[in-house]
């Protein structure tokens, strides 16, 4: 039974004026995607790089050197540093999904606001480290905050195709699925 | 369609991976990689074990996909899962039996969840296809 009020048109990118702005929105999520897609190809485990002071350990230290905002620099120095090699696996995976979902187009709102906060840690740790470009991060931020504010995932993504499906069932998964979408 | 598309994407990367890795060994630790690194671009890496079981869960997916048969497309996937999970388990040590890396995952995971997802769509909607109408009351024309 289709939950009264529930349709497949495409809400959340009602605002894109035309297939210009529907399409450019789904090159923006794609990128996003092979963003961190290809980002998660230099997150090496065992140890990202903790034992030679390199790789994803020296970008997280640049944190505690170069402080941006300093109670996320104690949480850096107190709690990931010591405890990186978990937290290496907790960015791998999360990069990994993040790309894998934002590219295909799956449950597209909740995975780009973890690409805000994903953003907002990077920014954090390495906005004031020497050679960085301050504005990567805020482009970061903002275009998953674009991303998931027009529910990219609704056009050219699975999203699209699935909500046929969540709209006409009035299950709480199928409206959570539908509302992350 | 989607699931075509998304077939021949997996079956296009397996089989661009046999060529990239055509000189190095059957199961290198360290695959070749596909795209361009200089531009930050760097997509796969595979050597030709990794090049030719993705290409065969993309030639699966396809021939599923095709003939209409998902569990044959969800097999595929599920091919695809634990791939993924080769890179989980090996990656960063001897053997990497696929020459994987985290691209790898990322890429393998965002195939597996298309193909499983697009499958459960077809079958709801053929679920919904094959039950007779609810029949609410009859409507009586004066």
């Amino acid at each position: 039974m289709t939950r009264p009020g529930a349709t497949t048109e495409p809400r959340g990118v009602v605002d894109a004026p035309d297939r210009f702005g529907r399409w450019s929105l789904a090159a923006m999520r794609i990128t996003l995607g092979v963003l961190w897609m290809t980002n998660a190809g230099w997150k090496q485990p065992p140890d990202f790089g903790e034992d030679g002071g390199s790789g994803l350990f020296r970008f997280t230290a640049l944190a505690v050197e170069h402080p941006v905002f300093p109670p996320y620099s104690w949480f850096v120095e107190t709690v990931v540093l010591p405890n990186f090699r978990i937290f290496g696996w907790v960015v791998l995976i999360t990069e990994a999904l993040l790309g894998a979902f934002l590219v295909i187009g799956l449950l597209t709102r909740l995975w780009a606001v973890v690409g805000v906060g994903m953003s907002l840690a990077i920014a954090m740790s390495v906005v004031l480290a020497p050679g960085e470009w301050p504005w990567a991060y805020y482009l970061m931020v903002v275009s998953h905050l674009v991303v998931a504010g027009t529910a990219a995932g609704r056009f050219a993504g699975l999203d699209g195709i699935l909500r046929s499906v969540w709209v006409r069932r009035a299950g709480r998964g199928s409206r959570l699925a539908d509302a992350l979408s | 369609m989607g699931m075509v598309v998304i077939a021949v994407a997996v079956g296009v990367m397996g089989a661009a991976g046999l060529v990239v890795a055509r000189d190095i060994g059957f199961t290198a630790p360290r695959g070749a990689l596909m795209g361009w690194s200089g531009f930050e671009l760097g997509l796969l890496t595979v050597n030709p074990l990794g090049a030719i079981l993705t290409l065969l869960a993309g030639l699966a997916a396809l021939a599923g996909a095709v003939a209409r048969r998902w569990a044959v497309v969800v097999g595929a996937a599920g091919a695809l899962v634990l791939m993924s999970a080769q890179v989980i388990v090996q990656w960063g040590g001897s053997p990497n039996w696929l020459g994987s890396r985290g691209t790898n995952l990322s890429f393998w995971l965002a195939a597996a969840a298309a193909l499983a997802s697009l499958s459960w769509v077809v079958r709801v909607v053929e679920q919904q296809q094959r039950k007779p109408p609810a029949v609410l009351g009859a409507v009586h024309e004066e």
